[in-house]
């Protein structure tokens, strides 16, 4: 059918394209020029909205200090997120390409909570954190500790966001690392410990070179997700304490949906496009230029 | 790999594999495990291990109190209705790119990869705005129609399909077959392990998608499972050991997923970096 014999105008495809592309078009195309037009009104819920170009712009970058501050908590969410997710999975993968006993066991293990909801993961750490009624509390005091507030004290809240991410979500960055680990030749390993080489120097020399582009995706991926970040979070601290754990989509919903202030949240959610969309090119690029080596 | 490791090297990797399954494993065995405690027992400080006493109508009673049943039936139903939806507009979309050749069709594949840059999240209010403005705030098609149609879905699909030869599309031309035809009897049957792969990742994502049903549903009676959980974050004043319950109830099927569908989620998480 691809093929280039001449043919009148088919109407076929166009029938078959047409749910896709109407769903495409008006719930992801139209809403995504709408999101620039809100941008540069001011909404309220009592009066027709007024056009005020950069406004709210203005607003949240230089008066909103919520603004800033969810765009620095997410900033710093998301470096100490893929930098934990990017160590751990290799080590994961790593680990579990050994030839070891259980390995499918061992795999499931680290994989399993990549299939639990958000809401599922928050509720199960949010017990476990719990200061008063918690089992990692329990756990310290049975081993002669004291407990910590750890939801409650706005460092160790960040610390745990991050932790509780990286539980959730590492396994299925360690799929990709594993399948990157796979595709490496067994004949690099074997010449080289025919020149004497040591499982340490060959895990330098061959495995992460080989690996550098299963390790870009990892680091990519996670990074656009890291910045998605929203359910996990929300659920776990509901941004808190204060505002210590809020971050950009939690300020966006907030705002749309708790404040009526619409206007603001187009232009905050914007600033988020913009950081997704310039990972997203980034991480075009360097695809491109790997598959070119 | 079959390289032999040292014993040493043996036992550090077991010890850190063991470690890390129980890091992975002891949160949610315990509160498997608290939700066969009583009320007095989930609040007792510091916590326990095991349930001193086993109650097990924590369960039964968690079904009759809570409309659980009708949370259940809303998730049970959006995420069919979703993943059927899905399946059969994105497979009809990636037929069309993949086995005709018709003016726009380049244009068209490449605006639909192009929305992937858009996640549903970054453009919330105005795809609320557009739900409300057609009638859906506060239904389920509400929550099933905008996501349904996936530029990841029409990819893998479209790239499987044109691995299908297209002698059997013409041998089937010749046959009499019509395009319908085609797409139901030659390419979906043909297509059965991208499809297999699409809707364990559609199942997954409509059942414990949180966010859209959160901003699309505010009447309790349209609850999916996992708006009725987070209702409870961080109230002290309910029901935990029905809201633990519920909580295991609601991993169940996610479970049978894992167990018997893990090979299809593996392959798609390690081929296309499709999102868990």
């Amino acid at each position: 059918m691809t093929s280039a014999r001449k043919k009148p105008l088919q109407i076929a495809p166009y029938v078959f394209v047409l749910p896709n592309l109407i769903i495409f078009i008006v719930f992801i195309v139209i809403p995504a020029f709408a999101n620039f037009y809100l941008g540069m009104f001011k909404t309220s819920p009592i009066a027709p909205p007024v056009f005020v170009g950069l406004a709210n712009f203005r607003y949240i970058f230089l008066i909103d200090d919520l603004f800033k501050r969810s765009l620095s908590n997410l900033f710093s969410f998301a470096v100490f997120d893929v930098v934990a997710i990017v160590v751990l999975s290799v080590v994961i993968g790593v680990l579990l390409n050994q030839s070891i006993r259980g390995k499918s066991f061992f795999r499931s293990a680290f994989f399993f909570p990549v299939l639990l909801s958000p809401v599922v993961v928050a509720l199960v750490w949010g017990w476990i954190l719990n200061s008063r009624f918690g089992l990692l509390n329990a756990t310290l005091i049975w081993l002669g500790f004291k407990g910590q507030p750890w939801l409650l004290q706005p460092d160790l809240a960040k610390a745990w966001t991050v932790g509780v991410h990286v539980w959730a979500t590492v396994g299925f960055f360690a799929i990709i690392i594993l399948a990157g680990l796979q595709s490496i030749p067994e004949t690099l390993y074997e010449a080289a410990e025919m020149d004497g080489s040591t499982p340490i120097q060959n895990f330098f020399y061959i495995t992460l070179p080989m690996l550098a582009p299963s390790i870009t995706t990892v680091s990519m991926l996670s990074m656009i997700r890291a910045f998605e970040i929203f359910d996990h979070v929300y659920i776990l601290t509901g941004g808190g304490p204060g505002t210590a754990t809020m971050m950009v989509v939690q300020y966006v919903y907030r705002a749309a949906f708790e404040l009526d202030q619409q206007g603001r949240a187009a232009a905050a959610s914007l600033v988020l496009f913009v950081i997704l969309l310039s990972l997203a090119l980034v991480q075009y690029i360097l695809g491109r230029r790997q598959e070119s080596v | 790999m079959s390289r032999k490791t040292s014993l040493p090297a043996r036992v550090v990797i077991y010890t850190v594999l063991v470690l890390g399954s129980l890091i992975m494993f002891v949160p949610v065995f315990w509160i498997a495990l608290s939700s066969f405690k009583g009320l007095g027992e989930i609040y007792l400080s510091p916590a326990t291990f095991f349930p001193k006493k086993w109650i097990f109508s924590n369960y039964s009673e968690a079904i009759s109190q809570f409309p659980f049943l009708r949370y259940l039936w809303n998730s049970i139903f959006v995420t069919t209705t979703a993943t059927i939806l899905t399946l059969f507009i994105n497979s009809l979309a990636a037929f069309a790119l993949s086995k005709y050749k018709f003016p726009g069709r380049d244009f068209i594949f490449i605006l639909m990869l192009a929305t992937l840059m858009v996640p549903v999240r970054v453009i919330m209010l105005p795809v609320y705005m557009m739900i409300a403005r057609l009638g859906m705030a506060n239904t389920l098609a509400g929550i099933i129609i905008p996501p349904s149609a996936t530029p990841t879905g029409v990819f893998i699909l479209r790239q499987y399909m044109l691995t299908i030869p297209d002698e059997l599309i013409d041998a089937a031309k010749i046959d009499g077959a019509g395009h319908f035809q085609i797409y139901s009897r030659i390419i979906m049957p043909l297509s059965t392990p991208a499809l297999a792969v699409l809707t364990v990742f559609s199942v997954m994502w409509r059942w414990n998608d949180f966010l859209w049903p959160l901003i699309v549903i505010n009447r309790e009676k349209l609850f999916t499972l996992q708006l009725a959980l987070a209702r409870f974050r961080g109230e002290l004043v309910t029901d935990w050991n029905y809201v633990l319950a519920m909580t295991v109830l609601s991993i169940l099927p996610i479970a049978f997923v894992f167990v018997f569908m893990q090979r299809y989620l593996v392959r798609g998480i390690a081929s296309t970096g499709l999102k868990g």
